[in-house]
């Protein structure tokens, strides 16, 4: 029998964080070391977990290849399987199978200026890439602009702080925009008056220029969130191709088979699982549908 | 026997990629593979469909390659025949009236008997191991081979305008006419269901007892709400127009390695409750660009 890629490995349970009262942050590894040696993946690529006899969902990989060992998964309760696996305790098992999808390409964009664009749970992936991008020290400067809901709703708080404190020693600008004031934020806006404020992701592009010939954009968030991100970035006259943009869609395979990813017309269709998740604005420009 | 059908209800699909499809066992926390092998022999598949599998293989087939429907494919022996078509074909158009490959043996079907293509090695191999079944084709078989193909070509009375259609349709994403029609479609889903190339599943796992669960996969439909659907409620195709929209979009791509995604068994005109015909549909949106 050949191989089946629809069978997930056994991966434990080594950690279950909670972030906020929604999103709790997975640490796993895989139970079979090999697995484990031969899951390689890149920033931006999914999995996707499978609680058996329950059903299966697709999860961003939010750590960084960087860090060996392990795997997180950000994971907002939602809905019936987000539901069970926020349930799932430290030691159990849950199947994952991947990694899927293109991931952004991290060799290409080397010695640039990186400008990530978050919003909500699209810290998630981008996470993957901070971290990279940070730990390789191969990108020239990053810059985080993050726009969340309320301060109770950031994710990955220690870090978000502790780079708005020390994130200049490994070239890294962070930006925060919140929408619903609390005491927390206050206090933050009083430490950092230059880069937190209350308002949306894109109030933190005023006032910013980039180098436009060596920066790259990468950009995660709800779906409104793209056209207003990629109007900010096209008036500073960042080309089609320097934007990337991860995006979402219902999925089941996950391998280009179950067609619930399909996007286009009759002159281009995509699957968002294996053509993508990582397109770039280009793409969204000559497929209708991406964005 | 009837081999002078016009069209099945379900395609051939329904072999390989199942309506429902048992894929993986549950036992004792563990998956089990639940690929099977079985033989299977397709007597009197007509072209249109033979092309219709070599789409779903395009899908199935590439990588990661599917080990269900690989199996099914594999042990399948497929015998095709030759066809009159009726007032809802439109094959010709497409260039899929005829079956250069993707059968064992093709049957053609002359005044005096049947000429045989072969079309694999299996299918070689079955004529040598029945070869008093078999005698040379002759000048005169050819010639009436020729006859029967000309014959069939005139008696076409459906054609879909190939030229220039992806673009035109892109152009034409704002046509009334898709309103038009959304309108009266019923969002039934069975032009999915019938048609040989569509292929999208649902996947839903089933307890059937305490201790053993099944993960199986079900035919799905673009014209389902929940198709696009997302957490959260967003839905990506939101409305029947985007949706109905879509399932023409798909059906008229042209993938450079595989063709277009449509075969023109005219099974959804044939099929629709509606009345809604696939070509009228798209002759109207090229019109109204016009
Ligand atoms: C590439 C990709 C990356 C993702 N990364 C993350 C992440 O890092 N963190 C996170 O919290 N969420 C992520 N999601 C969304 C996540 O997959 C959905 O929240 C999850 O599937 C919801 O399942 P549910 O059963 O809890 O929700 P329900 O609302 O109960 O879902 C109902 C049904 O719809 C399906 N469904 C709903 N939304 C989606 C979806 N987007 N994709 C596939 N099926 C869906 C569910 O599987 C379920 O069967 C990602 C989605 C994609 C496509
Ligand atoms: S779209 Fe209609 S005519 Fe074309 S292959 Fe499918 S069922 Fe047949
Ligand atoms: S078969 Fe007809 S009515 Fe049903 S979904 Fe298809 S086009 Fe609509
Ligand atoms: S998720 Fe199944 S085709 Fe993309």
């Amino acid at each position: 029998m050949s191989e089946n890629p629809y069978l997930s490995y056994d991966a434990r349970i080594l950690e279950v964080k909670d972030l906020t009262p929604r999103e709790k942050l997975f640490t796993l590894r895989f139970v079979d070391p090999e697995v484990g040696e031969n899951f390689s993946f890149k920033p931006g690529q999914f999995v996707i977990v499978d609680v058996r006899g329950f059903g299966e969902f697709p999860i961003s990989i939010c750590s960084s290849p960087t860090r060996k060992g392990y795997i997180q998964l950000c994971i907002r309760k939602v809905g019936r399987m987000t539901k069970f696996i926020h349930r799932m305790k430290e030691g159990e098992i849950v199947g994952i199978r991947g990694p899927y999808g293109n991931g952004f390409p991290m060799e290409r964009m080397e010695g640039s200026n990186l400008v990530l664009v978050a919003g909500g749970l699209g810290m998630a992936p981008l996470r993957s890439v901070l971290w990279y991008a940070i730990d390789s020290g191969k990108y020239e400067h990053i810059w985080l602009f993050y726009g969340t809901k309320a301060y109770e709703d950031l994710l990955f708080r220690d870090e978000i702080v502790h780079l708005l404190k020390h994130g200049n020693a490994m070239n890294c600008s962070v930006k925060l925009a919140y929408e619903i004031e609390s005491p927390s934020c206050i206090y933050l806006e009083r430490g950092f008056s230059d880069r937190v404020c209350k308002g949306v992701v894109t109030d933190l592009f005023r006032g910013e220029e980039f180098d436009v010939e060596n920066t790259y954009a990468l950009i995660c968030g709800p779906p409104v969130m793209y056209k207003f991100v990629i109007r900010e970035l096209s008036n500073r006259r960042l080309s089609p191709g320097r934007i990337y943009m991860t995006l979402e869609r219902r999925m089941r395979c996950g391998i280009g088979k179950c067609g619930h990813c399909i996007v286009g017309t009759s002159t281009s269709i995509k699957y968002v699982c294996k053509d993508g998740p990582v397109f770039t604005y280009w793409d969204a420009l000559s497929t209708r549908g991406l964005i | 026997m009837a081999i002078d059908y016009n069209r099945t209800m379900l395609p051939p699909k329904k072999f390989f990629v199942r309506p429902r499809d048992k894929m993986l066992h549950l036992k004792n926390g563990k998956w089990e593979n639940g690929v099977e092998e079985e033989s299977l022999v397709l007597f009197g598949v007509h072209s249109c469909d033979i092309h219709g599998l070599k789409i779903l293989d395009k899908v199935y087939l590439g990588e990661p390659v599917d080990p269900y429907y690989k199996a099914r494919r594999e042990s399948a022996f497929i015998v095709g025949i030759s066809c009159t078509p009726d007032e809802y074909c439109f094959c010709r158009s497409l260039g899929t009236d005829f079956a250069m490959d993707g059968f064992d043996l093709f049957l053609h079907e002359l005044p005096d008997g049947w000429l045989v293509r072969v079309g694999s090695v299996k299918g070689h191999e079955l004529v040598w191991e029945n070869e008093e079944l078999f005698e040379e084709v002759t000048e005169e078989d050819i010639q009436h081979f020729r006859e029967c193909e000309e014959k069939r070509a005139k008696s076409f009375k459906r054609k879909l305008s190939k030229e220039g259609l992806a673009d035109m349709l892109d152009l034409a994403y704002g046509s009334p006419v898709w309103k038009k029609y959304a309108d009266i479609c019923l969002a039934c889903g069975n032009c999915n269901m019938v048609c040989p190339t569509c292929r999208c599943y649902e996947v839903c796992d089933k307890w059937i007892n305490a201790y053993e669960a099944v993960r199986e996969r079900r035919y799905d439909s673009c014209f389902m709400e929940s198709h696009g659907l997302v957490a959260g409620g967003h839905n990506f195709r939101p409305t029947r127009l985007d949706r109905f929209r879509h399932r023409y979009y798909c059906k008229s791509y042209f993938d450079p390695s595989a063709g277009f995604n449509c075969v023109g068994c005219g099974r959804c005109d044939e099929f629709c409750p509606a009345g809604i015909e696939h070509v009228k549909v798209l002759d109207e949106v090229r019109g109204s660009l016009q």
